[in-house]
């Protein structure tokens, strides 16, 4: 489904990710780790489209999207979460996830000032969607809070419920699990293992090894921008060159 | 009913300036709604009141019509303008919309003199406008544009514009084209900028390039900072209140347009949200970080 | 009159980049595009003007006075308009539209101080003195201000790369927080940044003041939009851009002036505007790296 081929993005001379080729077939979830600053966050705008990729391509249902637009991209069916949360903080939790349904909607200002029958009814359906993501997420507690006054945790998971409402074949989370505790990542996990039986792919970003070989097929391992291991969780665990990368590498700080 | 008469006779066209300062601040509300900061509706009204002034003094067109081709040119010029200055980020947007007003004065005081035709009067202004505005179709106008505002933020434009507002890249990767629908905002806020510039000239009679440069700009902003944008009614009553108060400060005289600045700053400074905030009005809000 | 043109233009450019200098480096060091300046730039010609005819002093003490008059002005409105701002860290639409109600509230005040009219520096401000070199003339004035300019520059050249608050400028200019981190007193040098650009500001409005003997309350509104063009032009906090920036303009309006028509002259700042606005937002030597927080 997602073909990275030679994917790189440099910075005059600094190169962030160098010749990175991997695939993600339909209905796998795909874990990608590394040491901080290897490159991850940098991928996944890659593929989102944010950010631009200075060689090699990436295809997206053998469509190129290395091209495109962020919004081409995410209408073609593709959705994420941050590393550092963006929420709309000030919009309650239901008006982030109702926001999200954008792509699943196509009603315009017109519509909605005439107040035409296609308006309420999709408005209905939009919203209706939005609470069923909420409540999928267990957030229906919080869902007229503002969505800056959750929790961290919380606050993850109305993200990745504003992912969901725009109805993605391809998720793409960045440390999902980060800010909460082993029962709400143990929850989180089960969640996305649903969600691949119901046809989702995954591409998640992620530092819990545990997180990791709960929920992933596969796993590819980046260190300084570049693909050092593919495989399975139990392979990856095992490789030298994987252990020597997060043991052997110098704390670095930035992300 | 002589009260109210006598009312009217003194006041009637400081509500009717406020009526169409009012239309000017929904017409930046607009731009500030989706996040941009565009001081080009000053030459947007400029264009309104040119193009609708010239209409009825020459072809006799009735308000409406005239209203409506002013309206229509102003987003017109909106969309090209747009093209290449929408893609800008927001300190410079700001900088090309103040160069654009700039250049649509110049426009109006030399068209005549480089064309030859006696048309849009030059520096001294286009007199002679017949006075069809009333108070009524100010205020027709005036509750469609509410009932357009308060239905944006129910509807799927508005919650796009609203993100592209609070997170651009956010809203861009939930699937929203933000190019698409900034320029929606602006051509609106153009249309609507130049049907009060339509209104102003008809009621004045009288088209005065310099009354639409940098300073006219700045009031418009005015209106829509001190009422705030969190809630429709915020630049009604901004623009209310900076209309009617420099009337009753009369007595400052030279230094009258002093209160206009320590507004803006006063209210930036300390009221950043403007005086209509629904949050002031919610005590069980957490603290969290201003905007 | 080819050659006339550009002796003008080289003048009027150098003046120009002392404007833009100062314009540029609030950018630059305070991060925000203060468009209160041009009012700073307007006072500056006033306290000039007050230090001539009300002081009776002569013009080579009145603008250095003048200087340091407009310097605390550009400090004062730093305290009152923009750290408030700092404070609180609002966006950075916030200071700018702080910067405008502070213009409008120096202009008033100016409007209520000193008239609405042109008011002139006295005919004996400035010896008359015309030098002819072939085809061109120029007045001892126009050297003048020519070279003080230059001079000027030459010291906040100096000032920048040469001395400590120089270095610390440069640094709070690249990142605050990391000026912070390094000792560096940031509210500090933020406060003699805005002294000097105001310095900067109110040199040009005395010199141009007097090149063009008119001081009014509105001459700082023709200089909006020039400053911004100018300093856009050669990349927003870039010094050496200021200075080319100035000259572009100058030459660009000179050229049409006399080849087109004086109309247009405010035009060709704004054409000017747009046009690298369209091409180039970052300015000729701007370069696309972002403000660091």
């Amino acid at each position: 489904m997602l073909k990275l081929e030679q994917v790189g993005r440099h910075f005059g001379g600094l190169a962030a990710l160098n010749d990175v080729s991997f695939d993600v077939l339909q209905g796998q979830i795909v874990g990608l780790i590394g040491p901080n600053g290897a490159g991850k966050t940098t991928l996944l705008n890659l593929v989102s489209g944010l950010d631009r990729a200075t060689s090699g391509t990436i295809h997206f249902k053998d469509q190129p999207i290395h091209t495109r637009p962020a919004h081409a991209i995410a209408r073609m069916g593709i959705a994420r979460t941050y590393q550092n949360i963006r929420l709309f903080g000030e919009m309650s939790v239901l008006e982030n996830v109702v926001a999200g349904t954008h792509i699943q909607g196509t009603s315009g200002l017109l519509d909605a000032l005439l107040l035409l029958p296609r308006y309420t009814a999709e408005e209905r359906r939009l919203r209706e969607m939005a609470g069923s993501w909420v409540e999928r997420l267990a957030l229906e507690d919080f869902s007229a809070a503002p969505a800056g006054s959750l929790s961290y945790g919380d606050q993850r998971r109305v993200e990745i419920a504003r992912a969901l409402a725009a109805h993605p074949s391809l998720l793409l989370l960045d440390e999902p699990s980060a800010g909460m505790n082993a029962a709400e990542t143990g929850r989180l996990g089960e969640l996305i293992l649903a969600l691949r039986k119901d046809g989702l792919t995954v591409l998640v970003i992620e530092h819990d090894m545990a997180f990791i070989s709960q929920i992933c097929d596969r796993v590819v391992v980046l260190n300084f921008g570049q693909v050092i291991a593919q495989g399975t969780p139990d392979e990856i665990k095992a490789n030298p060159a994987v252990i020597a990368a997060y043991l052997g590498a110098p704390e670095t700080n930035h992300a | 009913m002589s009260a109210f008469s006598n009312f009217w006779a003194s006041y009637g066209s400081v509500v009717q300036f406020a009526l169409i300062n009012m239309i000017l601040a929904i017409s930046i509300y607009f731009t500030l709604y989706s996040g941009m900061l565009s001081l080009a509706n000053a030459g947007f009204m400029a264009i309104g009141a040119y193009l609708s002034a010239v209409l009825t003094i020459r072809t006799g067109l009735p308000l409406p019509l005239g209203l409506a081709c002013g309206g229509l040119a102003a987003a017109a010029v909106a969309f090209l303008l747009g093209l290449p200055v929408l893609r800008l980020r927001g300190i410079y947007l700001a900088i090309a919309t103040i160069g654009f007003g700039e250049i649509v004065r110049i426009f109006a005081i030399n068209f005549d003199k480089f064309s030859g035709l006696q048309l849009l009067g030059g520096a001294e202004g286009l007199a002679g406008v017949p006075k069809l505005t009333t108070p009524a179709a100010l205020l027709v106008t005036l509750l469609v544009l509410v009932y357009l505002l308060i239905r944006l933020p129910r509807s799927r434009t508005g919650r796009a514009l609203a993100a592209i507002r609070q997170d651009e890249n956010v809203a861009a990767s939930m699937g929203v084209d933000v190019f698409r629908y900034k320029m929606l905002a602006f051509v609106l806020g153009a249309f609507v900028a130049g049907l009060a510039g339509g209104f102003d000239a008809h009621l004045t009679r009288f088209v005065d390039p310099n009354s639409y440069g940098f300073d006219a700009a700045v009031n418009i902003l005015a209106y829509a900072i001190l009422g705030g944008t969190a809630h429709w009614a915020g630049p009604l009553l901004g623009a209310a209140i900076l209309t009617v108060l420099p009337e009753s400060l009369r007595f400052l005289q030279d230094y009258r347009g002093i209160v206009n600045g320590l507004i803006i700053v006063v209210v930036i400074l300390y009221l950043p949200r403007g005086l209509v905030d629904p949050k002031a009005f919610h005590r069980k809000e957490t603290p969290h970080a201003e905007a | 009159m080819f050659w006339q043109q550009v002796v003008n233009a080289i003048w009027l450019g150098a003046v120009y980049s002392l404007f833009a200098l100062g314009y540029t480096l609030v950018f630059g060091v305070l991060g925000i595009l203060n468009l209160a300046y041009p009012s700073i730039y307007m006072w500056g010609a006033f306290f000039g003007l007050v230090a001539v005819n009300t002081l009776h002093l002569p013009i080579w003490l009145a603008l250095p006075l003048a200087m340091l008059a407009s310097g605390l002005l550009g400090m004062l409105v730093d305290l009152l308009a923009f750290k408030p701002l700092r404070a609180r860290k609002a966006p950075e639409l916030a200071a700018l539209i702080s910067s405008i109600g502070t213009s409008i509230i120096l202009i008033n005040l100016a409007q209520g101080a000193f008239q609405a009219q042109v008011s002139r520096f006295p005919f004996e401000t400035f010896p008359v003195q015309v030098y002819t070199l072939g085809p061109v003339t120029i007045t001892l004035l126009q050297i003048t201000i020519l070279g003080i300019s230059l001079a000027i520059m030459l010291l906040l050249g100096w000032l920048i790369r040469g001395t400590r608050l120089g270095q610390s400028m440069r640094a709070v200019a690249f990142s605050p927080v990391t000026a912070a981190r390094l000792g560096i007193p940031v509210e500090r040098v933020i406060g003699q940044t805005a002294f000097i650009a105001g310095a900067l500001a109110g040199a040009a409005g005395v010199l141009l003041g007097l090149a063009f003997n008119s001081v009014s309350p509105f001459m700082g509104e023709p200089m909006n939009l020039k400053g911004l063009t100018v300093i856009i032009l050669g990349g927003l906090g870039n010094i050496e851009g200021a200075v080319l920036g100035g000259f572009i303009l100058a030459f660009s309006e000179v050229m049409s002036v006399a080849y087109l028509s004086s109309d247009l002259r405010d035009a060709v700042a704004f054409i000017l505007l747009i046009l690298i606005l369209l091409f180039r937002p970052n300015g000729l030597l701007g370069r696309t790296t972002s403000k660091k927080a």
